[in-house]
């Protein structure tokens, strides 16, 4: 089949350990891609089959069998030539920590390794009665047991299942954290890369799923591959021309962005106290380079190569081989807890790749801790030993493993902050949107994101619709932060056409050098479907608004479209947004009406014009 | 008026921080630094200008936080420049 796709979907019931292998439906590839868009329609099925047998969506148990996991790649994925082609998308009906839909995004040799053993998704339904792995060689698939890797970190279950099959394969595995059920447990693979946010890992987890390993040598055949070798030639051109592709991101990553965002008053800091820390420089990109830095690492098929190889080579926090820390887990470990010793972050960021954490939950519990200790809410004898307070580098170190072990004070970290700040009497300090922990950018400086975290289907997220790009970057413009004027439209482009980049599936930072027109160039190649820009554009629309709808059925609509008290109604206290609350209500005004959406749903004329489902 | 000029990412091979004085126009600032640079001096000056002498639209440069292609603010005594080159991340 050359069009990309293996024209193969796993599908496993765990429960009665059952294998069928159904086609990819290239009616639905038309409409929704693949990676995240094909997932999410197939979410949708289940939903629909679900609410016939009489089970309703708010019922249904994130660790339940009725959640569903899927492992989704695009017609894209391990397309030699297709920029940064390496990455794969994870869903799942119910995050256990925001009760939405679950939904993460991973780079790494994974997503295309899948491809290579023959297949462009798998799908985990029900559960397994004692703990399991999935091995997907050439096309066959095992089912095997995890006995004797169950309770193992991410790189030990790694190098002990690549070893059974040998060099050319990968792993994507849950570490304690996952068989723990900690809410916001991670999905590692190829030991440093992560399926990071909204609890992917304690879903697979709940399945008794330890990983899965896959490897081949099959290969996707493209529709069109002369066609595709030329705009393949351009488009990886712009990628090299272009100052943050070809520069910026290979030489210093994504660490960078601290001391630009720190600068622009919106690092946030303390638990979102304030938004400008002068120590930030101690923590930066620029810091990270000189000191820690041995070497660049690059995921499959990219030319970017943002990922850092680091060491800290002596000391308390000594860690000789590792990966990262990105400017997100440099800001939620340090920044956010008020940590300034890059030293200990990194090797915090280490911990949660051993035992699989998405780093920004982890961070941000931590410092809502810190906050509510500070505040009196939580007193010492509750912390059990644990001294949470801002700028403690060795109780920040340790709340990472005693919350993948919910050992004494971990097993309140590990309900994540909303549910933390809940328990302990003052749920505003918990930053936090649908329960899913906010990332780096404060929005009372940059009032775009604001609206992007409040409209974020699967909760607080950047990465949903990053108009922090020309909010401060100044990419593909410069808009002002500080005003609302113009931001829901930017919003809807920027999330509409990240729904594209993540159906394709490839790395986000490609859309710095490149545009929708580009995509449409090189997904028409290969696939042979005709995709111009507008098309392409429509297909991602369709895409937000059918997982809108899921998260309708799930419970939240427009009441839930919002942010932390602190954002609405504390102003900024220092920095060039002093003063500044994030106008919200202005904004999702505007945004609605552009999305055609009443209350946060979208309405039946939108739904029949974007033709959902 | 003193002011100090910050450099980050590519930027700091000129240094880190540079205080100044200037008459209170931002070329004028930027020259300072240049000036001190000595024969580093016009290498510097091609990072922050182009060929036509206006500074580069490629630069990211704030006054005191506030991006100069959102508002051009006055420097006053003590304000602080920041330049990056193009970055980003996520």
């Amino acid at each position: 089949m050359a069009n990309g796709y293996m024209d193969r979907i796993l599908i496993v019931n765990l429960s009665d350990e059952s294998i069928r292998i159904e086609k990819i439906n290239l009616d639905i590839a038309r409409k929704y891609l693949g990676g995240k868009g094909y997932a999410t329609y197939l979410l949708y099925r289940y939903l629909e089959r679900y609410e016939k047998e009489g089970k309703y969506p708010k019922d249904i148990d994130p660790f339940g069998e009725e959640n569903v996991l899927i492992f989704a790649t695009g017609p894209a994925t391990g397309v030699s030539g297709f920029p940064e082609a390496g990455r794969y998308h994870v869903m799942a009906l119910k995050s256990p920590l925001t009760g939405s839909v679950a939904s993460a995004n991973s780079g790494g040799k994974w997503g295309p390794y899948l491809k290579f053993a023959g297949f462009d998704m798998v799908v985990l339904e029900g559960k397994a009665d004692d703990p399991v792995y999935l091995e997907i060689v050439d096309g066959s698939i095992e089912i095997r047991s995890a006995r004797d890797i169950w309770g193992l970190n991410t790189f030990d279950t790694t190098r002990i299942l690549s070893k059974k099959i040998g060099d050319k394969c990968s792993v994507a595995c849950i570490g304690p954290a996952g068989e723990n059920l900690v809410y916001y447990a991670c999905i590692i693979n190829d030991e440093h890369r992560a399926a990071g946010r909204t609890g992917v890992g304690a879903v697979m987890g709940s399945k008794k799923v330890k990983a899965i390993v896959v490897s081949g040598d099959k290969r996707p055949e493209i529709a069109k591959p002369d066609e595709f070798r030329e705009k393949s030639k351009k488009a990886i051109e712009k990628i090299k021309n272009n100052p943050v592709t070809g520069e910026g991101l290979p030489r210093y990553g994504t660490a960078i962005l601290v001391n630009i965002i720190n600068n622009a008053g919106i690092l946030p800091y303390k638990n979102w106290q304030t938004g400008y820390n002068k120590d930030a420089d101690k923590i930066s990109g620029e810091t990270l380079t000189e000191k820690y830095l041995r070497k660049r690492i690059a995921c499959w098929g990219c030319l970017i190569g943002c990922g850092r190889g680091t060491e800290v080579k002596e000391g308390c926090f000594q860690i000789l081989n590792t990966e990262g820390p990105e400017y997100e887990s440099i800001w939620a470990l340090g920044n956010s807890t008020g940590v300034m010793e890059l030293d200990a972050i990194i090797k915090a960021n280490h911990l949660c790749d051993e035992l699989g954490l998405d780093t920004i939950s982890m961070g941000s519990t931590i410092a809502c801790a810190m906050e509510l200790r500070e505040k009196g809410y939580i007193s010492d004898e509750e912390l059990q030993g644990l001294d949470l307070k801002f700028g403690n580098s060795a109780a920040m170190v340790e709340a990472v493993w005693r919350t993948a072990y919910k050992a004494g004070f971990g097993k309140y970290l590990a309900l994540g902050s909303k549910r933390l700040a809940e328990m302990f009497g003052n749920p505003d300090l918990s930053m936090s949107v649908k329960s899913l922990e906010l990332p780096a950018y404060d929005p009372r400086g940059a009032k775009g994101i604001g609206l992007v975290y409040a409209t974020a289907n699967r909760g607080g997220c950047h990465v949903t619709g990053y108009t922090i790009s020309p909010e401060i970057l100044g990419v593909p413009e410069k808009i002002d932060p500080l005003t609302t004027e113009g931001k829901a439209k930017w919003a809807k482009i920027f999330q509409d056409f990240t729904c594209v980049v993540n159906s394709t599936v490839n790395c986000l930072f490609s859309t710095f050098a490149l545009g929708v027109e580009d995509y449409a160039e090189l997904l028409s190649a290969v696939t042979g479907f005709d995709l111009d820009a507008d098309s392409l554009m429509k297909i991602g629309e369709r895409i937000y608004n059918l997982e809108r709808l899921i998260i309708n059925k799930l419970g939240f609509d427009g009441k839930d479209d919002t942010l932390p008290k602190r954002l609405l109604q504390e102003p900024m206290p220092d920095g060039v947004a002093k003063g500044h609350v994030v106008e919200l209500e202005k904004m999702k005004e505007e945004y609605y009406k552009l999305r055609g959406w009443v209350n946060g749903r979208p309405t039946e004329e939108k739904l029949k014009e974007l033709d959902i489902p | 008026m003193r002011v100090r000029v910050e450099l980050f990412a590519t930027l700091r091979r000129f240094g880190k921080s540079f205080e100044v004085e200037c008459t209170g126009d931002l070329k004028d600032a930027f020259l300072a630094v240049a000036k001190e640079l000595r024969d580093k001096g016009d290498e510097f000056l091609k990072e922050i200008f182009d060929e036509d002498g206006n500074i580069r639209k490629d630069r990211i440069i704030m006054i005191d936080g506030r991006n100069i292609k959102d508002e051009l603010i006055e420097l006053r005594e003590g304000s602080r420049i920041t330049v990056f080159p193009p970055i980003a991340g996520g």
